[in-house]
């Protein structure tokens, strides 16, 4: 992932300008604090969003991907982000393991072994955290961009999720205010 | 142009297959479906049975009351399906994993489906109230089975539409009413003509078929343009 | 600018001259003697309309291939003139009916027509209202007006066809004579010139804004 000069605004208030950087394997993160423009910029990466100006690329240097040719790349977690609370832990799994043509993750590892007849808005905020992470590295392909994503989970759930990065073998980008570890930085607003 | 991602056409298959089967279970667990979909079309078919008892009612206007209760119980079921996905953010899932266009797709053929059972609970209880007779209930019926896709058809791009701007779904029936009028009152005639057991204008089901399948096509079309915005 | 500079010169050069030949010196008709000038503010109101929404759905097309805003200013504001015209086509076409037809408003195809034409069009505008995002707005609204388009055929081609019509058109034309029909070409051409000076001057507004 390829971006040179992004910038994002809405309307004349200006989120951010000039971010420029280049992902390899590996755990990144952007660090600011509150309505810094994390989320913004995370989305611009996922494809969710369309910056002001400036280019995003995607994979391949040499063929260009489009923002609309992403779907099946990127995998995101994000308090934006949601499941299904009509469907159960299992079903959302399954669902979203469907679209991504990959098998169904692995509960036990997640802490969720339990939960799996519950539907979704049953679950604490902490259960939702880890059915949402578990589906997002459950259907990553390439990329896994993670938004504020200890948010609500306790020790074993963090721990999971160290766990979890550290194995996942592509890049990892994180956007948090807190950052836990010593990552690379893309960037710090 | 927007593509699709590459993959084969079994496993693009399964993809679609689960947003069918999401739509139709996430609509049945929720409230609204059954709530409001099956609720309003028997408290309106019955309040107008009740009204119209010992009248006699002419074929145009057991047509119009058909669909207009057919349009109503189920105007706002594919508006709202769009617009929850944004506001809990499974849109955006959606969008991380596969095109939109196949999930407005998904979306409006699940609809189809539930108006579909909206008219099969009007449908008979109007036949019942109203005293159609039997010999016209073939054709009608195979009306309904043509007129509850293409009203789901039409709609469906302005569903999404509704979904793209926030609060807008309140005004749904207004916006989406001039578009799908034409068809309706296609619909209308043709039921009329099935009911009167008259001449019977297959022009009239050509509009209606040709009418809701260029609106899916545009529909399918012009999904990646406005998810560009 | 320059267009809207020659159009402000064209308009009232060609529709003053029109207006005073059509109500003094084209002939008196047949049956309707006086009362068939109506049809030389009929006819160029509803050619401005269907003009309008075509002008609309074109450049709603072309928003959307492009995001260019001036492709969404002129959509709006051609079916914002493309309504006016169509109000004065539905009042002009009901004063003549009421003295051919007996009544204003008789559900004839092309009253019906017009009336969809007139809620499509309403509803665009209403949906552009709600809209605050500006970005937001021209997006959807050209998707809008792309979708309702699809119905003018069925209204202009198919609904006359599947219901029978009084409209004089489907019951062997109004049989004008050369003198009128040069009276309804004049008022043709100066009504397209207003419409398209309208039009340059309510989108000059709009980029003006932006």
């Amino acid at each position: 992932m390829v971006a040179s000069n992004l910038s994002k605004s809405f309307g004349s208030k200006t989120i951010f300008a000039g971010v420029s950087f280049d992902i390899e394997d590996g755990v990144w993160a952007i660090i600011g604090p509150n309505g810094s423009g994390k989320t913004t910029l995370l989305r611009i990466m996922a494809g969710l969003l369309k910056a002001s100006s400036g280019a995003m690329e995607w994979f391949d240097k040499e063929k260009k991907h489009e923002r609309f040719q992403l779907p099946g790349r990127i995998a995101m977690c994000s308090p934006d982000l949601g499941l299904y609370k009509e469907m159960t832990v299992f079903e959302n799994a399954r669902f979203f393991a469907d679209l991504a043509r990959v098998p169904v993750p692995d509960f036990v590892a997640w802490g969720l072994s339990g939960h799996i007849g519950k539907r979704y808005h049953e679950l604490s905020a902490g259960l939702k955290q880890r059915a949402k992470l578990m589906t997002a590295f459950a259907v990553a392909r390439d990329v896994i961009l993670l938004d504020e994503p200890e948010q609500h989970l306790d020790a074993e759930g963090k721990a999971i999720l160290d766990n979890m990065v550290s194995s996942f073998g592509g890049p990892v980008v994180i956007a948090t205010n807190n950052p836990w570890k010593e990552w690379r930085k893309i960037a710090q607003f | 142009m927007p593509q699709t991602i590459p993959g084969k056409n079994g496993e693009k298959l399964r993809s679609f297959r689960a947003l069918l089967a999401k739509e139709i279970r996430v609509a049945f667990r929720g409230r609204h479906l059954v709530g409001v979909g099956f609720g309003l079309a028997i408290v309106l078919s019955a309040t107008l049975g009740f009204s119209l008892a010992g009248t006699k009612v002419g074929e145009r206007v057991i047509a119009s009351l058909l669909w207009i209760i057919v349009m109503f119980s189920s105007s706002d079921t594919l508006s709202r399906s769009f617009a929850k996905e944004e506001d809990e953010g499974t849109a955006d899932q959606l969008r991380l994993r596969v095109p939109m266009p196949s999930v407005f797709l998904a979306k409006t053929l699940a609809n189809a489906f539930f108006v579909l059972l909206i008219a099969c609970v009007v449908f008979p209880l109007l036949c019942f109230w109203l005293g159609v007779r039997l010999s016209a209930l073939p054709l009608v019926g195979l009306l309904v089975l043509i007129g509850c896709p293409a009203l789901s058809f039409a709609q469906g791009f302005v569903g999404y539409l509704m979904s793209r701007g926030r609060a807008l779904s309140a005004a749904y029936p207004v916006i989406v009413m001039p578009v799908i009028l034409p068809l309706l009152v296609c619909l209308v005639l043709a039921t009329s003509q099935a009911l009167a057991e008259g001449t019977f204008s297959i022009n009239l089901v050509v509009v209606i078929i040709s009418e809701s399948l260029a609106a899916l096509v545009a529909g399918l079309v012009l999904v990646p343009y406005i998810e560009e915005e | 600018m320059l267009f809207g500079r020659i159009l402000s010169v064209l308009t009232p050069l060609t529709m003053i001259p029109s207006i005073v030949y059509c109500l003094m010196f084209t002939p008196k008709e047949a049956t309707m003697g006086d009362l068939y000038r109506i049809i030389y503010f009929h006819i160029p109101c509803a050619w401005v309309a269907t003009l309008a929404f075509f002008i609309s759905f074109v450049f709603s097309i072309a928003y959307l291939a492009k995001r260019k805003p001036v492709y969404d200013s002129i959509a709006h504001r051609s079916s914002e003139a493309g309504l006016v015209f169509c109000v004065l086509a539905t009042i002009t076409g009901s004063i003549f009916a009421t003295y051919t037809w007996g009544s204003p408003w008789n559900w004839d195809p092309r009253e019906t027509s017009i009336v969809f034409l007139l809620m499509i069009y309403i509803a665009y505008l209403l949906l552009r209202w709600l809209i605050e995002d500006r970005d937001k707005k021209a997006a959807i609204s050209a998707g809008y007006s792309i979708i309702a388009f699809l119905a003018t055929p069925f209204l202009v081609f198919v609904m006359p066809r599947i219901t029978s019509s009084l409209h004089p058109e489907q019951v062997g034309g109004l049989g004008l004579t050369r003198p009128m029909l040069y009276g309804v070409f004049g008022m043709l051409a100066g009504f397209t010139f207003l419409y398209l000076w309208i039009l340059s001057l309510s989108q000059r507004f709009d980029m003006e804004e932006i």
